[in-house]
């Protein structure tokens, strides 16, 4: 490339940076929302009991059920992923409410032999915070596909503090050596732009710039939520992933997204 | 008498008859000089020289037009640059400096005047310059203007800088005043030191020495001063250089650039000058001239007066020639070391049709169509052939990136047909492609790529002949690997030899080739190149890949030879690698041996005392056991010499035959160390009945089609002729004779066997679905295949799919057992280990015992004879009681083939077998023959069957595979092969091979009428059989040994009925394929026993010879049926920006990587293509239900089958550190994202090699995880690997050898997440100790010993002093609930939970790895292996209080000393707990009286 042309390329970043700073500024961008709700059509039982075989003492009293598919308040499904999904090598505007979300902690806390929360939302550059609550001797292990993945011991006085450099496609299961049965989910993009599902299975992400994007939906069970009839917005491909609509100043309301409780694996 | 004008011939006759001769003479002398001159390997060289000249040609032209706007700009640039304004600080610092300096050598004031005129008038057209380049930005027309107004800038610049060059001129001129001054300065000092020297000596006196003394001192001043005046001068010059240096910086850098570019093109242009014939050089060419000056075109030899040939009585140099015609042989690609410059192609590859994308609008139209096709496609051509006469389109380059490069067209390619056009010029395919095509559509083009030999590279550039490589040609020179005549200049004459008949054909019509039959050394054919490897490599680990040639160097050989350890070929035909103990003159293939069997009989004799059947005992247990064979040896001998002596008082104990044994123990030299292929028939009959042992004998592939054991009986394609039918009917009697003797003979000769039988504490019947998961886990599948378990296929041991047929009865059930239990105990020379078949004690999910007791050894017995297999034995004699008639007649009539011979008449022998042979000839008989005797003719059926099974075992030999009882003694039967490579071709009987070939056996069926007269036509067969029919044709080796192993009977076509039936061929048929049968002749023909001189030979330094000698143990036992000793080898090319930088992490000072800026370095070069290149070592991610390797979209995600769309990755998981563009990976971070082939497996652009074992880790990969989650679903499958047997790459970093060594001995439990165990392979100490050495060496650690300071008393001593209470908190670590005992034993204490989750014994870790090992497994353990789920429990943190570890309540310290501190306590656990204990109170002191006697120390007293 001659010099010339890198002048010109250089240029016309200038002008977009300059174009992208007076929309934001003058002309507003326009945001929306996406919200719904992850309904289990079916019954998929009562969670399981675990198999707790290592520091029984203490592990026992606190009866860990397994937590891979959990069903809350009107056949919520609890602890689904709904993100924005991106190419490699592009990124999103991010709302300025939004920008300062990453600079609190998240707090991962083994407690009463389990994971608390199971399902967690973490940004890259925002600090992930392990920490112990229980008596007994932890361990978290994280393998990750993209980031550097880590297994460290976490004890009540000896905490863990990690940041991630390099989003991941998908939530990643976080788990414990010692106790095999403790695992949690994972996920960790860089932008905001994501969601875990709660108790009654609703989910609500806010101050997506407008227009057209692509969603996916993950559930610990089954990995991608594939062909998920989402109404009139149409469905997700083979990947769980879906071209949904963010209307500006709207929100795009999914309403009831029904998954059949075979589809879980229940 | 007078003198007469007559002479005494006619005159005219004579001058007629001188003219006519000297014209002769002339003629014929013209005639050698023509013939001479034309020689044809000048035309060859000629050819290569202008092939040459056109390809680096055309690299320089490419070259050229690739930077041909850079050359353009450089000259702007230059100019440029020259007229840019310098900065006026630094001229102003320049002037300073002048100034300062003359202030300090107070020289009046310096005038600056032309230097500040010069810098005003520079500046000023600098500026012109710059004001014209402003307002001109972008017109050509005042172009010229702003040229004229730089030229001006550049002008007075060099103005300027001559200023600045004056200064530093003058600076120079006083730097060396001064330095001449001090030198004239320090002579005189030395002078007058002298000069004292003398007066001292002279006795002047004291007023004169000191006058001296005081010159001296002056001296020595003004030397002082002249130095630090020097400095103050270097100093001012340096520093104004270095200001002019600034200035000039930008200006030099361009230029170096222009240059190195200018250089490069010279260089290229020089070699094409130097291979083009000019007019000088072909004067010089021709005759006479040519022998007085040395031009381009001449031989090119290698001598080797070392690397001899033997010429029979004379071992004489060797001058290989061959370069002289195949001069491109050594060349390596342009910018690479190994790559090959003109590789051979193979036809499919030398064909291609590519597909050219056009522009998407018409090119402009341009005059020259040349020009218009280089800017549109980016590609030249050139109308000429690279070789050869004729035009052709070649295309003289193709720039990179263009439609022409991305079409895939390379220089050199010659283009046959545009569209469906074929093409003669490169007119036509210009206007082709400028007017004829459809704009925005791909054009197809048929090319043709590639060059015929000679003209080619060696395709293994790496292995041979280049510098790097450890065959250089100068050393190795050609013909000691390819034979032939390396003296020859001449096709015909080096004696080539053809590939196939369609060669031969060939080369016969264009280059003359015969069948040179004096040259004994003929060359190689391509087939079998690598047979000479063993000419010097006499170990074949030393040719399998390796990481430096992942390629495998000789995988022809090293199947072949491998099939020959297989097949057992040994165990007939010798092959001796020794001449003498100390000289190796080929491969060593030869029996062990047979102490251990020959020990096995003589335990039969009842008369041995007890030590000698304690001796005896030992020997066929370990029969390496040197001392107790020596002293069995001495007291047979000594017995057997009683029985010589027959002194009635004093008779020997031991029977004859054991006497005779006794020879079987005698030292041998250089013992062989194969043990034989088949298993014992010791103990037969406890095994197999008489009808599957019948049906086994007559046919083995017909109940396992996959035996090694080959086929004896039915061979008789050789009697397939009518006329041949009663030898048929004669072959047919007697061979079912010889069978059924031999199946009785060997049930009836088998010793008694006890069975073993379950411990009595199981608790739970055998049940087939357990045994089917330990027969799966246990690590059956990594030597047996069975057809329950597809998805994995080892052949060490048999296929064990239809044992449940063999074992069809209660003795079979009852021996199965044993022999899972302990196999060595029916066959002690098996390799197959003892598995630890152990009851196992049932526990619950929370690990609690149940009370139920399994057998896993009658588990698998029931489930592998529980499976369905429909095989019966067939034509198994129907009344297995009695002989029938007719069969008792066959059988008399064998036994009288056996009996007759030149000195017992048939009839005699009819006699012997009717009657028995009279007692009283006894003493004259052989052994088996007294079998014979009337007074063992009582049941004379059973006296002839054994006569004649024994001589049937001992025609077929079948004691070179199997142990069979009173066959211990007995010697290969087959001819030794050591050296059958040269065996004389008239030693070999063909006998009436054509004729079978022609008739019965014909290659391609049955062509009874074919021919007949003659020999095959090889050309009406395929390449490969052509190539043997033609070998067999001209009496050749190649093709006897071909058509021995094919059909093996068929040398005896139409001899045998002049040929008793015991004197036929008896070699019998290998079930080969014809490429194992290739192989198998690749390797035998290398066998010629001619060694090199020894600094040939492959002698590896110590580490390597150890990997050598470790291999072939490893090979032994099957190591790598369940072990990975060495993971995938990937090497990629990538383009920039394929991967992303890795992350950086923050870990122990001691973890950070070593990096090798000379691999750095490496890791940064760009290929031709603009490629980087790695390589990577370890595994790609596998799917948790198959098994197999995952491939996964752009994100990250695995992919689904069907998704063609997305560009395929695999994540590569590290098992080596590996540098990308510069950029470590470490191994336990991050995976790679590899660009992953479309086509198959491996990566997009590259070449993956397979991991060298660990095919049944990677099989039960996706089993034990299903397994595992039946109990717990939340399993993750990374974990899986854990349970499986560990890779084996950095076992010699990790252990200690002493340890390593008793555990292979004597393995014992280790991990108890490991769903098997380490079996006991019963080797020898000496088979142990090469498996140590050869982990250590392969991973670089230290061998045979290996110093360990943190287990020295001086070293605890002073980390004690340093910290005292160390190690009590290193132990408070241990034993703190939350870290080590989590998961591991420690002594006695045992963890709570999942086995799955449990790691070693930490109290044995002193013994079994290496301190180092320990402190960086601690410290990460992802980092040594990344699957383990052991996590990081002493944490480094720089920025913490004492860098992070664990609480200071433990160990008071920062997180190294910790780390430190356990490492020490590991390393001494037993010392740590030696202090824990105090022996003083456990002595129990003696009576007072007695200790005062003796004076000696408590404990002794006390153990009295």
């Amino acid at each position: 490339m001659s010099d010339f042309q890198g002048l010109q390329r250089t240029t016309c970043i200038a002008l977009a940076l300059a174009l992208l700073a007076s929309a934001s500024g003058v002309f507003a961008q326009e945001w929306g929302s996406l919200t719904g709700r992850l309904v289990v059509d079916g019954s998929v039982g009562d969670p399981a009991a675990l198999n707790v075989n290592k520091d029984t003492e203490y592990c026992s009293q606190h009866s860990p059920t397994d937590e891979t598919v959990v069903v809350g308040e009107d056949d919520g499904l609890t602890n689904a992923f709904v993100y924005l999904y991106l190419k490699r090598g592009k990124s999103v505007d991010v709302h300025p409410d939004l920008e300062s979300a990453a600079a609190e902690p998240v707090v991962l806390d083994n407690k009463g032999c389990r994971f608390e929360p199971h399902a967690l939302l973490v940004q890259t550059g925002q600090e992930l915070k392990i920490i112990s609550s229980d008596p007994i001797g932890h361990n978290t292990k994280l393998d990750l596909i993209k980031g550097v993945s880590f297994n460290q011991s976490v004890n009540s006085d000896t905490p863990l503090s990690k940041t991630f450099d390099k989003s991941e496609p998908v939530p990643l299961t976080a788990s414990c050596s010692i106790h095999p049965w403790m695992n949690c989910h994972v996920l960790i993009r860089d932008n905001p732009y994501m969601a875990i599902t709660g108790e009654d299975g609703s989910f609500e992400i806010k101050n997506i710039p407008a227009g057209e994007h692509e969603f996916i939906f993950w559930q610990e069970a089954v990995g991608n939520l594939k062909n998920l009839s989402l109404g009139s917005a149409g469905k997700t491909n083979r990947k769980g992933r879906a071209k949904l609509k963010i209307p500006a100043g709207g929100t795009l309301e999914l309403g009831d997204v029904k998954i059949p409780a075979a589809t879980l694996g229940k | 008498m007078p003198a007469t004008e007559q002479t005494w011939r006619n005159h005219k006759v004579l001058h007629i008859l001188f003219g006519a001769s000297a014209l002769l003479m002339m003629l014929a002398t013209l005639w050698m000089v023509a013939k001479d001159h034309n020689r044809e390997w000048k035309q060859w060289q000629l050819t290569d020289r202008k092939k040459e000249a056109q390809v680096v040609q055309a690299r320089r032209d490419l070259l050229e037009a690739q930077f041909a706007e850079r050359m353009e700009t450089y000259s702007g640039e230059i100019r440029q640059l020259s007229s840019k304004p310098i900065p006026l600080k630094l001229i102003g610092d320049f002037q300073g400096l002048v100034e300062s300096e003359d202030l300090r050598l107070e020289i009046a004031d310096n005038n600056f005047a032309s230097l500040q005129s010069a810098a005003e008038s520079f500046l000023d057209a600098s500026k012109a310059a710059q004001d014209i380049a402003a307002a001109d930005k972008g017109d050509p027309e005042k172009a010229a203007n702003l040229r004229l107004a730089q030229e001006a800038a550049t002008k007075a610049r060099s103005t300027l800088f001559y200023q600045f060059a004056t200064y530093i001129d003058e600076a120079k001129r006083r730097e060396k005043l001064l330095v001449g001054r001090r030198k004239f300065m320090k002579a005189d000092h030395t002078a007058a030191v002298s000069e004292l020297g003398l007066l001292v000596n002279g006795g002047a006196s004291k007023d004169k020495q000191a006058e001296v003394q005081g010159k001296i001192k002056g001296f020595a001043d003004q030397v002082a001063g002249l130095t630090e005046e020097i400095s103050f001068a270097h100093s001012y010059r340096t520093s104004l250089e270095e200001i002019v240096d600034q200035l000039d910086s930008e200006l030099t850098e361009v230029a170096k650039e222009r240059d190195a570019l200018k250089t490069e093109l010279t260089r290229l242009e020089d070699q094409v000058y130097k291979n083009t014939s000019n007019v000088l050089e072909w004067v010089t060419r021709w005759p006479v001239l040519n022998a007085l000056y040395d031009g381009n075109v001449r031989i090119d030899q290698i001598w080797l007066p070392d690397m001899t040939i033997d010429f029979n009585f004379s071992q004489v140099a060797r001058f290989d020639r061959c370069k002289t015609c195949h001069r491109a042989i050594s060349q390596p690609a342009a910018g690479t070391a190994t790559d090959p410059a003109y590789p051979t192609l193979s036809e499919e590859a030398r064909n291609l049709t590519l597909k050219l994308q056009t522009p998407d609008s018409a090119p402009e139209e341009g005059s020259d169509l040349g020009e218009a096709l280089e800017d549109a496609y980016g590609m030249v051509l050139n109308g000429d052939s690279l070789v050869g006469y004729g035009d052709a389109v070649l295309v003289h380059y193709a720039l990179p990136e263009s439609l022409a490069a991305r079409a895939g067209l390379q220089s050199g390619d010659v283009i046959v047909q545009v569209g469906d056009v074929p093409v003669y010029n490169p007119a036509s395919v210009e206007s082709f492609l400028l007017k004829q095509v459809k704009w925005g559509q791909s054009v197809e083009m048929k090319i043709r790529r590639g060059l015929d030999h000679p003209y080619t590279t060696h395709p293994r550039l790496d292995l041979y002949l280049s510098d790097s490589s450890p065959h250089p040609e100068k050393v190795f020179g050609c013909t000691i690997c390819h034979d032939g005549q390396g003296s020859g200049t001449e096709f015909p004459w080096t004696s080539h030899t053809p590939n196939n008949s369609k060669q031969q054909v060939q080369w016969a019509r264009e280059h003359g080739w015969f069948d040179n039959h004096h040259w004994i050394f003929p060359m190689k054919p391509a087939r079998f190149a690598q047979s000479n490897c063993t000419k010097c490599h006499y170990d074949k680990p030393g040719l399998e890949p390796t990481e430096r040639f992942p390629e495998p160097p000789a995988a022809d050989l090293v199947e072949g030879w491998t099939l020959v350890e297989k097949y057992g070929c040994f165990g007939c035909h010798e092959i001796g690698g020794y001449d003498g103990p100390d000289t190796r003159i080929g491969p060593d293939l030869r029996l062990e041996p047979n102490y251990s069997e020959a020990a096995h009989q003589i335990l039969r004799d009842g008369g041995l005392s007890a030590d000698e059947h304690r001796w005896a005992e030992s020997l066929v247990e370990t029969p390496g056991d040197a001392a107790a064979r020596r002293d069995l040896l001495i007291a047979i001998k000594h017995d057997s010499q009683l029985a010589k002596r027959g002194n009635p008082e004093e008779l020997p104990k031991l029977s004859a035959a054991t006497h005779k044994l006794g020879q079987s123990l005698k030292d041998v030299e250089v013992p062989g160390t194969y043990r034989k292929v088949g298993p014992s028939l010791r103990y037969l009959s406890s095994k197999v009945d008489f009808d599957w042992l019948y049906s086994w004998i007559r046919k083995p592939a017909d109940f396992r089609p996959t035996t090694r054991m080959p086929q004896f009986f039915g061979l008789h394609e050789h009697l397939k002729d009518p006329e041949d039918a009663s030898e048929l009917a004669e072959s047919q009697r007697y061979e079912s004779v010889e069978i059924r003797a031999l199946t009785e003979f060997l049930l009836e000769n088998s010793g008694k066997f006890t069975y073993l039988t379950p411990p009595e504490n199981v608790t739970e019947a055998p049940s087939a679905d357990r045994g089917k998961w330990q027969f799966e886990t246990r690590g059956c599948l990594a030597c047996h295949s069975h057809e329950g378990f597809p998805g994995i296929a080892a052949n060490q041991g048999p296929d064990l799919s239809r044992i449940s047929a063999k074992f069809d009865s209660e003795k079979g059930a009852l021996w199965l057992y044993s022999w899972l239990k302990q196999p060595h105990l029916y066959h002690t020379r098996t390799k197959m280990p003892d598995l630890y078949l152990e009851p196992i004690a049932e526990k619950d999910a929370t690990g609690q015992p149940t009370g139920k007791v399994t057998d896993p050894a009658a588990d698998i017995a029931v489930f592998l004879l529980g499976q369905p297999v429909e095989w019966e034995p067939t034509d198994v004699p129907a009344d297995k009681k009695q002989w029938s008639t007719d069969e008792q007649e066959a059988l008399a009539d064998l036994a009288v083939e056996w009996l007759s011979s030149d000195s017992v008449p048939k009839v005699r022998a009819e006699q012997f077998v009717k009657q028995g042979i009279p007692n009283h000839l006894e003493p004259k008989l052989k052994s088996d023959e007294r079998l014979l005797l009337e007074k063992n003719f009582g049941d004379r059926v059973g006296a002839l069957k054994k006569f004649v099974a024994r001589r049937t075992i001992g025609k077929y030999g079948c004691f070179g595979c199997h142990d069979i009882p009173g066959f211990e003694g007995e010697k290969p039967i087959g001819t030794s092969l050591a050296d059958w490579g040269r065996k004389e071709t008239s030693k070999l009987a063909f006998e009436n091979i054509h004729k079978f070939l022609e008739g019965p056996g014909h290659p391609d069926g049955d062509h009874a009428a074919h021919g007949g007269h003659g020999h095959l036509d090889p050309g009406d067969f395929d390449d490969d059989t052509s190539y043997y029919i033609q070998s067999l044709n001209s009496h050749s080796r190649d093709g006897f040994i071909w058509q021995k192993l094919r059909m093996p009977r068929s040398y005896d076509y139409k001899t045998t009925r002049n040929k008793g039936f015991n004197e036929r061929l008896r070699m019998p048929k290998f079930p080969f394929s014809a490429e194992e049968r290739e192989a198998v002749i690749t390797f035998v023909l290398g066998l010629v026993s001619e060694p090199p001189a020894e600094k040939f030979v492959y002698q590896p330094a110590p580490a390597q010879q150890a990997i050598v000698d470790g291999r072939t143990v490893l090979e032994r036992f099957n190591c790598a049926g369940c072990h990975t000793l060495d993971m995938e080898q990937w090497k990629i090319a990538f383009e920039e920006g394929t991967f992303e930088s890795p992350s950086s992490v923050v870990d122990f000072p001691f973890l950070a990587p070593h990096l090798d800026a000379k691999k750095v370095a490496e890791s940064l070069v760009k290929d031709d293509r603009g490629h980087y290149h790695a390589d990577l070592h370890g595994l790609p991610v596998m799917n948790e239900q198959t098994g197999l390797a995952e491939r996964f979209d752009e994100d990250g995600l695995p992919l689904e089958p069907d998704d063609d769309e997305s560009d395929p990755y695999y994540r590569f998981t590290l098992w080596k550190d590996t540098l990308i563009e510069g950029e470590e990976w470490l191994v336990g971070l991050q995976d790679l994202m590899v660009p992953a082939s479309r086509d198959g497996y491996g990566p997009n652009d590259g070449q993956a090699y397979p991991a060298w074992g660990g095919d049944l880790a990677r099989y039960l990969y996706p089993h034990v995880i299903e397994h595992a989650k039946l109990t717990n679903p939340q399993v993750k499958g990374s974990e899986a690997w854990g349970w499986l047997p560990p890779p084996l790459m950095n076992e010699g970093e990790k252990v200690q050898s002493d340890w390593l060594h008793g555990f292979l001995m004597d393995p014992t439990e280790l991990r108890p997440a490991v769903v098997m165990r380490m079996p006991n392979f019963r080797m020898s100490s000496d088979e142990a100790a090469k498996l140590v050495n050869y982990f250590a060496a392969a991973s670089g650690a230290e061998f045979p010993y290996e110093y360990k300071p943190q287990q020295r008393a001086s070293y605890l001593a002073q980390a004690e002093a340093a910290h005292p209470e160390r190690m009590n908190q290193a132990m408070n670590i241990v034993v703190d609930g939350n870290y080590c005992v989590k998961c591991h034993a420690v002594a006695d204490f045992q963890p709570q939970g999942d086995v799955s989750t449990f790691g070693p014994n930490l109290a044995n870790v002193y013994r079994r790895l290496r301190p180092e090992y320990v402190r960086n497994w601690v410290a990460n353990p992802k980092r040594i292996l990344p699957y383990t789920g052991m996590p990081v429990n002493v944490i480094y943190k720089p920025d913490a209080p004492h860098l992070g570890g664990v609480a200071q309540a433990l160990f008071a310290g920062t997180s190294i000393d910790q780390l430190r501190g356990l490492v020490d306590l590991l390393m001494n656990f037993d010392v740590y707990t030696e202090r824990q204990i105090s022996i003083t109170p456990l002595v129990k002191s003696a009576p007072a009286d007695e200790s005062q006697a003796t004076n000696v120390g408590g404990a002794d007293a006390s153990r009295r």
